[in-house]
């Protein structure tokens, strides 16, 4: 009997218990709420995490784990907010705020700019029941999920998927230009193994309906960058035809139109180096070398200092050889030749190396200081360390852990996440994360290390043929008794000038910012018959 | 990085000059224009170091002959011919500018003449422009404390005067109080500056040609004492002619400003009889009166 009592006090106790704690997490959630409600977003994250972790009631955690990503967002937490959104998604479509989630994860995911989380986990869950779901989202939401899944396919190869989704982002949509964008590359067969013929005409409908979708006016650094590589993109597609014909109007044609977008990257922009060292090459197929020579010497400016362009060596001797002017290229080959070989072959010995992945961007930073000893093999080059942060694919990786960094700084500082048990979770999960990017981002800088060994030794390589280019040209001049050696060369005539709306200034050795990418040079053959 | 500024060697002020006349000279004739070019470098081959050099005697050959050579002929030209062709900037082609200039009269040993200037353009072209000037001149009076109009007898005006009871020929103290003209302004030469790689501007030199009218003041021949009354003239007014010529700079293509020299030539009598007659004239005297004067003031161009 008495042992009946006692069982019965306890599940008294119990029940008690239990109604005090549910009636307590309802607290809790409904002064998140209040928090919430009166934009006192901290304390609020913080009681919708509470409740997150110690609520029984699923209903409950579900409202908590919204309320808690839509405080991080408000907080610009999105690393944060993506976290929680995964974890709705991840749920299923079963979760009572799958929809919501699918959005919070596109709006945080482009908010970082990651196209390596959130489309992965987008990739991961639209499958099975949850596709129905997904599909009957808002269409301008869906179409930009399409497009962050395209790109996710695009990258690992099925093109055939990429396309489907592409097509699927309709114009008006915020992501049609970059859809666009990616269906000319599809159309070129870009990063295809089996190289399909490349569309041209179809690819340039897409690169010009991409950029026709950009406002001229916008400051969004997406679109401008975008509209860019569109330009580029032009440029390129254009070049590459004309490289295919023979000498005519028709190539001539191209190679104008490939210069005209190329000069559409606007001067200063990130994209313009790139746009001015091909340009150089499209000047070289269309014979005007002197406009070639110009804007290879617009990328040894100081502006320039921290621009990688190996092969501008190897076109700079191209174009001497062309001008049968051995002197240059013999000096330019013997430059490159004891500039890059040895690069090369430290970089080789680094990417073999056992370095933990962990290990590279601490290497990466170490060989960027400016106290780095040049002379130090254990170090990346200078000059393509700092080629290496100019990689979009670096930048994003870098802006990402950088943002890890920021997000962990708030979190550290807030009086309110400190007294919660968040700042703590919180901050050890983006250890954890901070982490594994490292190891991701040591990967890829590993990768990016051998790949630019790879075309340094391939500079050397080709420096070597000229030089035996050079050689049998040179033997073939003695044979027929021109000299080679000790030329004298005079100031030649200044560059055609088309009408009196330009101006002409001589370059002495002195480079002014506003002359940059208009430099000519006077190139005079001295071939003979 | 790519924002960082530009380097530009040593030089802490480099200018860049072109005589706008020469390009349309230049560009009517091209080909002739790249000849005298090319023989001016068979002339005077000079490197773009400035290096003489013996020139050889087809550009587009190295000559066969020149195997033996001799061991103190000098060293091979490697440096390249290199030019910058870049669109010319229209700031003011078409636009009007407005500046506001303080002037201060430089070469009258009897009168002095400190004034505002408002200066109006219109550019018809980049390099041609019409102005209307208009100006007063004024000065502060230390005895009365009171701000006067017109010009001032200068220091050697007012010894004279009260030290030794002399006075210049009367014409010779004419003031004037304001001025009007329209000028016609022309730039043969423009260039662009950088300055340490923190400014980075274009200037133009112009010269200025017009016509007008001033407003004239004569004290009244007091001896010994100065800055006194003015006489009443029949004609308070004389046309002039205008001079000058000045450097406009802009900092960006609606600031700059101008500093310039305006010569304003004005005929100038005090007659002892007739309409025009000076009622205390001692004796006739006659002068053409160059009033000139530095102007420097702030451009805006719209």
């Amino acid at each position: 009997m008495q042992t009946m009592t006692n069982s019965l006090k306890l599940m008294l106790l119990v029940a008690v218990a239990a109604t005090t704690a549910t009636t307590a997490q309802a607290q809790n959630i409904d002064a998140a709420f209040d928090a919430y409600d009166a934009k006192d977003f901290e304390t609020a994250a913080s009681g919708f995490y509470a409740v997150r972790r110690l609520s029984d009631d699923a209903g409950e955690v579900a409202e908590a784990q919204r309320g808690l990503a839509r405080s991080y967002e408000k907080l610009g937490l999105h690393l944060a907010a993506l976290s929680v959104w995964s974890g709705v998604a991840e749920s299923g479509n079963t979760h009572p705020h799958f929809s919501v989630a699918i959005e919070g994860l596109v709006n945080a995911g482009e908010a970082l700019d990651d196209d390596l989380t959130m489309p992965k986990i987008i990739d991961k869950v639209y499958s099975g029941p949850n596709v129905e779901t997904i599909n009957k989202l808002n269409p301008e939401v869906l179409q930009r999920v399409y497009f962050h899944l395209g790109r996710y396919v695009f990258n690992r190869q099925n093109f055939k998927e990429a396309r489907k989704m592409f097509k699927a982002v309709k114009e008006g949509n915020p992501a049609y230009a970059h859809a666009q964008y990616m269906q000319g590359l599809l159309r070129l067969g870009v990063g295809q193994p089996d190289r399909p013929p490349a569309k041209y005409d179809l690819a340039t409908q897409h690169f010009e309906a991409a950029r026709a979708a950009i406002p001229v006016d916008t400051k969004d650094p997406a679109l401008v960058e975008l509209r860019d590589l569109t330009s580029l993109a032009l440029a390129r597609l254009y070049y590459e035809q004309a490289f295919t014909l023979d000498e005519g109007p028709g190539r001539k044609e191209l190679l104008d139109k490939a210069k005209a977008e190329f000069q559409q990257v606007p001067r200063f922009s990130d994209m313009w180096a790139d746009a001015l060292f091909e340009r150089a090459w499209a000047n070289t197929l269309d014979e005007q070398y002197g406009r070639a020579l110009g804007a290879l010497h617009s990328l040894s400016a100081p502006y320039f200092k921290d621009e990688f362009f190996p092969e501008a060596k190897i076109l700079q001797a191209i174009i001497y050889w062309y001008n049968c002017q051995w002197d240059r290229v013999n000096g330019i080959l013997d430059e490159t030749r004891s500039t890059y070989e040895p690069m090369a072959e430290q970089m080789q010995g680094l990417a073999e190396s056992n370095l933990d992945f962990g290990e590279w961007y601490p290497l990466l930073q170490k060989s960027l200081e400016p106290g780095a000893d040049p002379g130090d093999k254990t170090l990346i080059p200078r000059a393509v360390a700092l080629a290496i942060t100019k990689d979009p694919g670096f930048q994003k990786m870098e802006k990402f852990l950088k943002e890890i960094e920021r997000e962990q700084k708030v979190i550290s500082k807030s009086k309110v996440f400190a007294k919660s048990d968040m700042g703590q979770g919180l901050s050890e999960e983006f250890d954890a994360l901070a982490q594994g990017y490292l190891g991701v981002m040591g990967k890829f800088l590993k990768t990016k290390v051998r790949t630019l060994a790879e075309e340094l030794a391939s500079i050397s390589t080709r420096a070597g043929l000229i030089a035996l280019e050079t050689k049998t040209a040179e033997a073939d001049w003695l044979e027929q008794g021109r000299a080679i050696e000790n030329l004298q060369r005079t100031r030649l005539p200044r560059p055609f000038i088309p009408d009196d709306t330009f101006q002409f200034w001589w370059f002495r050795n002195e480079y002014w910012i506003d002359e940059l990418g208009y430099y000519e040079f006077t190139v005079k053959t001295e071939c003979f018959e | 990085m790519k924002t960082s500024p530009l380097h530009t060697t040593a030089l802490a002020r480099v200018v860049r000059l072109v005589c706008a006349v020469a390009v349309p000279l230049a560009l009517a004739l091209p080909a002739q224009a790249q000849d005298d070019d090319a023989d001016e470098g068979a002339g005077t081959p000079e490197t773009a170091d400035g290096d003489t050099n013996v020139d050889k005697a087809d550009g587009g050959s190295a000559d066969a002959g020149g195997d033996a050579r001799d061991p103190s002929a000098p060293k091979p030209v490697l440096e390249e011919t290199i030019f910058v062709v870049q669109g010319k900037p229209f700031l003011v082609q078409g636009k009007f500018e407005l500046t506001p200039q303080i002037a201060q009269s430089i070469n009258d040993s009897f009168t002095s003449h400190t004034g505002i200037i408002l200066s109006g353009l219109y550019h018809l072209k980049e390099n041609v422009a019409v102005e209307a000037t208009l100006g007063g001149f004024g000065w502060l009076d230390e005895r009365s404390g009171l701000p006067r109009v017109g010009g001032r007898d200068t220091d050697l005006t007012v010894e004279l005067r009260q030290k030794e009871n002399l006075a210049p020929e009367r014409v010779k103290l004419y003031q004037f109080s304001y001025l009007a003209a329209a000028n016609l302004q022309w730039s043969p030469m423009y260039g662009k500056v950088n300055v340490s790689d923190f400014v980075l501007g274009q200037f133009n030199l112009y010269l200025s040609v017009g016509a007008g009218i001033s407003g004239l003041q004569l004290e009244t021949l007091t001896p010994g004492v100065a800055q006194q009354n003015f006489v009443p003239l029949a004609t308070p007014i004389a046309p002039l002619a205008s001079f000058g010529g000045g450097l406009r700079f802009y900092f960006t293509d609606w600031l700059g400003v101008r500093v310039e020299v305006r010569d304003y030539v004005m005929p100038l009598a005090v007659f002892q009889n007739g309409d025009s007659a000076v009622e205390d004239a001692d004796a006739p005297s006659f002068d053409v009166t160059n009033l000139i004067l530095t102007q420097l003031g702030v451009s805006f161009v719209f």
